[in-house]
């Protein structure tokens, strides 16, 4: 029915320099990665324990130790004061009341990596201090700081360090490890320290960590606000307020990234919603309400028919003194984001061209295929009730083309929904289905023994 | 009898006068303008005139762009894109798969082979090549399939062997079945620069080589 596409995942196979043993690592091949309007990476029907099929995966008990490198991270950023940078950046996430998560400096890695670390030998293969390869669950979170550009070059080419092109390369990187429990056991962070030369460009580095650290913890990309962007209609200060932080990409003038937005890394009550839908808070805060359900075709009948995954479910605060929606108080969740987004089928095969199964990332639990969580929605009047009003729009293609489960291949919602206004209690939740009015009607059966599936 | 004749006269040199200031007037109208300037009448109305006509879709939504910050050159969006590259050229994916290494399963690099068809840069065309991408960019939504075609802005390679799109998603067009190179939201008025300027989500492949190759003229 939907369009499919690869999701994979794969990090450097590294080699302890001066270890004849290899040591290396790597990664996760993985596959389907999930990046919704909330989850970054949902467990599959294959690798992960079958327990967990269906789960966001996390950090276990939202616990993260992270190890920064020994050497400076730019003439203006000497180690004290990059580690403070990386500090404030996981403050931005560890610092929302609603989610239970917490980041600890544990300490420095074991070297000051460098271009110099990162080697090739006659074989080919790329060595690295042992500390941040894959495999390195005791140091679970590397944070590089690399202070020519000389790591970037390395990995992504010469030239890639470069300050020019600080715009998609000044911190990058990600998880690279996944216990089969659906849980993270390592990430690699680089922070290019071309990219911090001046005081001027600080705001720049610390938003796009920000964003990198999102990705870290697990959060996909999200899609709110988004005439933030395309400035249709022209955005309001609550437009930006709400905007998230990680949405999935900036305009590529938007150097300095305050040309954009003014407060580039302060969490929208989207960003806010779904990291303590992520790491959840238990019992649940009585400052927040949850509304969930699923998303439908209509049948021929009228009815609930399939699932529709896909589909950008979005919810905002009625404000009581204007009894209109708000684009400062809101949260988005992409129906099905738990589903798999690619299973494969008989024609393009069940792998990925590099060979792993689509099936490790996103549930098969046909349940789960038109379901939106909008969990962690805030009252913002300390009221014991709010109303919030529920919508659905298109993923856009192009500036949204990374939010899951349907990343790269956004599809247009089949028929249409008017939104509707739900009363929840403070701390309580409201399940609400959205039946897709003149949505497409299910394709015949080829044959009466067949299905589009399991074809003659 | 002579009055008259001179009142024509008159009338006809100030006609003549006043379509040549017309003229002038409106060629600067079309004259180069600074790039912000440019950016926002090339989008409010694309200069399809002394172009080749192109397809243009007009239910694209052409986002709103500040103007250039003090660290974007100010230089064509493609030259930019040049000017890094080590290789460039349009080509089809043949192959992809994991650099084979240490025996295991894990690769060091995602390896990507192409046949070569324009060869703009650093290769050439008919040539089979095959790049080693560090394998984390996979994730980060630098994939390919086989039988795709693209337009690539490389790095050159590095000391490992390994390279990358200039620009991440910038530097990397498709081609759509038609043969013609699809720009994405990092694409939108890439063009814009040059006399095709127009926001639009496809452009005839000659078209662009002709803009890249003035870009890379440009340098």
């Amino acid at each position: 029915m939907l369009n499919a596409r690869e999701r994979q995942y794969g990090w450097l196979l590294i080699r302890y320099a001066g270890d004849a043993a290899i040591a290396i690592t790597m990664v996760l091949y993985c596959t389907q990665l999930v990046f919704a309007g909330g989850p970054g990476y949902v467990a599959g029907s294959s690798y992960f324990n079958s327990s967990t099929m269906g789960q966001p995966l996390v950090w276990t008990g939202g616990q993260i130790n992270y190890y920064t490198d020994q050497g400076d991270l730019s003439p203006i950023l000497p180690n004290a004061a990059a580690n403070a940078l990386v500090a404030n950046s996981f403050l931005q996430w560890t610092t929302v009341s609603t989610a239970a998560v917490v980041a600890n400096d544990a300490g420095q890695l074991a070297e000051d990596v460098n271009g110099s670390n990162l080697e090739v030998n006659s074989s080919g293969i790329v060595t690295a201090p042992s500390d941040i390869t894959a495999s390195a669950t005791n140091t679970p979170i590397g944070i590089v700081y690399d202070y020519d550009g000389s790591v970037t070059n390395a990995l992504l080419g010469e030239g890639a360090g470069d300050a020019s092109q600080c715009f998609w390369n000044a911190v990058y990187g990600g998880v690279d490890n996944f216990g089969v429990a659906a849980n993270f056991q390592h990430a690699l962070v680089v922070i290019n320290g071309q990219c911090a030369l001046q005081s001027s460009q600080l705001t720049d580095v610390e938003y796009r960590l920000v964003r990198v650290l999102g990705n870290v913890l697990g959060l996909g990309w999200s899609q709110l606000n988004l005439n933030v962007i395309t400035g249709n209609p022209t955005p309001t200060s609550d437009d930006f307020a709400g905007f998230p932080v990680m949405h999935y990409t900036d305009p590529v003038n938007c150097i300095p990234i305050t040309a954009c937005y003014a407060n580039p890394y302060q969490l929208s009550a989207d960003d806010i919603a779904a990291l303590s839908r992520l790491y959840p808070v238990e019992p649940r805060p009585p400052s927040t309400i949850r509304i969930y359900g699923s998303v439908y075709f209509s049948n021929h009948l009228g009815g609930e028919g399939q699932p529709m995954q896909g589909v950008n479910v979005f919810a905002r605060w009625i404000d009581p003194s204007t009894n209109l929606p708000s684009h400062r108080y809101a949260a988005s969740s992409v129906s099905g984001f738990l589903f798999t987004g690619n299973a494969g089928n008989p024609i393009t095969g069940w792998t990925d061209p590099l060979g792993n199964a689509y099936s490790e990332f996103g549930s098969s639990n046909q349940t789960l295929e038109g379901f939106f969580d909008l969990g962690g929605l805030p009252i913002p009047n300390g009221a014991n009730s709010a109303q919030y009003q529920l919508s659905v729009e298109a993923l856009d293609p192009a500036w949204s083309a990374g939010v899951s489960p349907y990343d790269d291949s956004q599809v247009a919602p089949s028929g249409t929904f008017a939104p509707i206004t739900v009363t929840v209690s403070a701390g309580g939740e409201f399940e609400q289905d959205i039946q897709m009015s003149g949505s497409r009607q299910a394709d015949a059966p080829w044959a009466a023994t067949a299905t589009w599936s399991a074809p003659p | 009898m002579t009055g008259s004749l001179c009142r024509r006269l008159l009338a006809a040199v100030l006609l003549i006068f006043v379509v040549q200031l017309l003229q002038l007037l409106l060629r600067a109208q079309s004259a180069p303008v600074p790039f912000a300037v440019a950016r926002r009448s090339a989008l409010a109305r694309p200069n399809l005139d002394d172009s080749p006509r192109i397809e243009f879709d007009e239910s694209y939504r052409v986002p709103v762009f500040p103007a250039p910050g003090p660290f974007l050159p100010r230089h064509s969006p493609l030259a930019q894109i040049a000017r890094p590259a080590g290789i460039i050229f349009s080509g089809r994916v043949m192959a992809v798969g994991r650099s084979d290494s240490s025996g295991g399963r894990d690769p060091a690099s995602t390896t990507i082979t192409f046949q070569v068809g324009q060869a703009i840069r650093g290769v050439s065309a008919g040539q089979t090549l095959t790049i080693h991408e560090w394998a984390g960019l996979w994730a980060k939504g630098e994939r390919y399939r086989v039988g795709e075609r693209v337009v690539l802005f490389l790095f050159p390679p590095s000391r490992l062997g390994l390279t990358s799109p200039v620009a991440g998603p910038w530097g990397r067009f498709e081609i759509d079945p038609r043969g013609r190179v699809v720009l994405n939201a990092y694409h939108a008025g890439i063009l814009e620069s040059h006399a095709q300027a127009g926001a639009k989500n496809v452009v005839p492949y000659p078209e662009f080589v002709l803009a890249l190759r003035r870009a890379v003229e440009e340098e």
